[in-house]
């Protein structure tokens, strides 16, 4: 049992450092066709985001949400679902976590940011809730409808800023009033690095512990793993497909309350870059395995943030990242195939 | 082995004092810096400081989103910037943060109206120049029916609308203008349905204020009807045929001021504002439909306005509903210009 999970443990590693190499290589071919030096870009690739603090604490401060929302992507994955929806959920949790930290206002430092949270993590749900209950009854696929959702969320919240909640000074790019004080996020070390990290890492243990260890991992993971005999052996299986999803939701509504609440301080339309689809990919590559998704959410992180440094450093027009960011997803594509022969 | 690291240190440090910069500048932009438009505008003018001050490096990246500019330019900084242009309205919030943890760096921003001990901010007096863009359109005009798109209806959108307008009034009483919203800085497809709907309407030559007037350009190609050219000059090679003029916001010789105080450890933070007289914007050269009278006729405007003589929106100016905005004998000047929350009389649309 140990000796075979150890096995699986030494194929991981083996296949990550051959995905690493196999991308690299190929991008590094790219930057010579170019005319570019491709030792000094990963030389400075690295010393600006891993070796150089601040840099590290930016690519960590982008951990944050993908951390969550990568976890909003892995509850309902192990049971059975495929939450593409992170992305809305996250635009939804922004959206009513604003509600929180501008009308409550005057409530104590921490009670109120506490609220607000919490709020985020009320609307990630909530939006998670009905692509759950459809589910649940076995009316409409999740996979479909949380998808669609996404293109539904900005619209919302963009009635919202274009709306109600505009400040009126603002005229030009639409966004809300700031937060108070008692509705932020701390930024630690004078850097990006937020509170949110450590939320992050707390729901990152939390999930490890209770989905392995606690008799509700063991039936979410049953429900999952055969839903059929989960509901013989008397298991409430629509209960807990939709509280897979609505927990989903809330971490996914978690890490977008906790982005605005730490970097942007106000609400607006461009607050995610992808956050939520990023965080499918972190858990794709992961299997919801939660060291996996500690190990999958930096690498993601750390390429985010180095493609903008290639684009300074390197002068790459903007489009040569896209090419890094299309061979890792094609390199990562490549990999159930692989898989799939082992089996 | 020794003498070869010795060696590899001596030519690291003989490389990195030759190399080394007088002032590194970093700048972001939300757009492509071939847009035609205002990123280019951004853009030549860094490139401008570059030429002109060439012990200067330059650190730059396009199409970043403000969500992101906070990293970019923290990225920037790590690279040794000591002056950054985050050059885009949207990046105010994400910069003013950057700029609160590093008191020694100094950021300058387009067009806002947020000061920090270490952030100032730039803009043209572009309504006052875009009106002799009306001028020129007034001449122009065959239907007596003008067309203008703006991107978002925001005070300088307005104010530039009406400046267009009253400055073809002032040579053509007959004209009216049309006024579009497209609801973005940059959407292609609605722009060319809004400019699609200006020249079904008679409008014959069309003046906008969005990120690029590319997609527009086009059209009046297509359509043969004249356009004005704003915030780039580069857009008449899109369709030099009918072209009449233009405004480019030239930026380079103000960017190289701002290296320079940067560098004596003068620079201060404070709203500069500066007009046609000042170079921070220019009138394009003619189209080749446009006759030598118009030609003179702009000209003369333009020397006018530049000595001081003309105050375009000088009262009485009155809204659409026949309510006197500017009464007579006052003038709006530079800092009245984000107070337009009204189309002039004589203008077809909704200020809202």
């Amino acid at each position: 049992m140990l000796s075979s999970w150890r096995a699986r443990l030494g194929w991981s590693a083996v296949r990550l450092l051959l995905t690493v190499v196999v991308v690299l290589g190929v991008f590094g071919l790219f930057l010579w066709g170019l005319g570019r030096d491709p030792i000094k870009a990963y030389q400075d690739t690295f010393r600006l985001n891993i070796l150089n603090p601040r840099g590290l604490a930016g690519v960590l401060a982008r951990m944050a949400p993908l951390l969550l929302t990568a976890l909003g992507v892995a509850i309902p994955f192990r049971a059975g679902l495929i939450n593409v929806g992170a992305e809305g959920q996250f635009m939804m949790g922004a959206l009513l976590g604003t509600w929180a930290a501008l009308n409550l206002e005057g409530l104590p430092m921490g009670l109120h940011l506490a609220l607000v949270l919490l709020a985020g993590m009320v609307g990630g749900a909530l939006w998670a809730a009905v692509p759950g209950v459809l589910r649940a009854r076995g009316w409409v696929n999740e996979t479909i409808t949380t998808l669609l959702l996404n293109y539904l969320a900005p619209l919302v919240v963009g009635y919202f800023v274009f709306g109600p909640w505009r400040a009126p000074e603002l005229a030009f790019y639409p966004q809300t009033p700031e937060y108070p004080a008692s509705a932020r996020l701390p930024l630690l070390f004078g850097t990006r690095l937020h509170l949110g990290f450590f939320l992050g890492l707390f729901f990152l243990l939390a999930y490890a512990y209770l989905i392995n260890r606690s008799r509700w991992g063991l039936e979410l993971r049953t429900v999952g793993g055969n839903a059929e005999a989960a509901r013989r052996l008397g298991l409430p299986v629509e209960r807990w497909i939709l509280a897979a999803m609505m927990l989903g939701g809330a971490l996914a509504g978690l890490a977008g309350v906790a982005e605005v609440a730490a970097i942007h301080t106000r609400l607006k339309l461009d607050i995610s870059p992808g956050y939520g689809f990023m965080g499918f990919l972190v858990n794709w590559l992961a299997f919801a395995n939660p060291l996996g998704i500690l190990i999958m959410a930096f690498l993601i992180a750390f390429i985010a943030s180095s493609g903008f440094t290639l684009q300074i450093t390197q002068r790459l027009p903007y489009a040569a990242v896209n090419v890094l960011m299309a061979l890792i997803l094609f390199t990562v594509l490549a990999k159930p195939l692989a898989q799939r022969g082992k089996r | 082995m020794k003498r070869a690291v010795l060696g590899l240190v001596v030519l690291v440090f003989g490389l990195v004092a030759a190399a080394e910069p007088c002032l590194i500048v970093g700048m972001i932009i939300g757009g492509t810096k071939d847009d035609a438009g205002y990123n280019q505008s951004q853009y030549e003018a860094l490139m401008a400081l570059k030429e002109k001050m060439p012990c200067v490096e330059i650190l730059f990246a396009e199409n970043v989103p403000a969500g992101e500019a906070e990293a970019v330019l923290e990225s920037m900084i790590l690279q040794g910037a000591k002056l950054l242009f985050p050059a885009g309205f949207a990046y105010m919030f994400p910069a003013l943060n950057v700029a609160k943890r590093h008191p020694d760096v100094i950021f300058m921003h387009p067009g806002g109206y947020m000061l920090a001990d270490n952030f100032g901010t730039y803009f043209s007096n572009v309504q006052f120049a875009y009106y002799l863009l009306g001028v020129a359109a007034g001449l122009m005009t065959k239907t007596n029916k003008l067309g203008f798109i703006g991107g978002m209806p925001t005070a300088f959108v307005l104010g530039n609308c009406n400046a267009f307008h009253l400055g073809a009034r002032a040579v053509n009483p007959n004209v009216t203008t049309y006024f579009v919203v497209t609801g973005a800085w940059v959407d292609r497809a609605k722009e060319v349905a809004a400019a699609q709907a200006l020249i079904q309407q008679g409008c014959d030559v069309i003046g906008s204020h969005l990120d690029s007037p590319i997609a527009l350009a086009q059209t009046c190609c297509e359509a043969g009807v004249f356009y004005v050219g704003y915030p780039s000059l580069a857009v008449q090679k899109f369709c030099p045929e009918y072209w009449i003029t233009g405004l480019g916001l030239s930026w380079g010789d103000f960017f190289v001021e701002v290296a320079q105080q940067v560098l004596a450890g003068t620079w201060k933070p404070e709203h500069v504002r500066r007009g046609l007289e000042a170079g921070f914007i220019t009138l394009g050269e003619f189209g080749p439909k446009v006759p030598e009278e118009v030609k003179k006729v702009v000209l003369e405007f333009k020397e006018k306005l530049v000595s001081g003589e003309l105050q375009p929106f000088a009262g009485p100016i009155r809204d659409q509903e026949g309510n006197v905005r500017i009464p007579e004998g006052t003038a709006w000047g530079p800092l009245d210009m984000g107070k337009f929350d009204w189309l002039a009389e004589g203008v077809v649309g909704s200020p809202k």
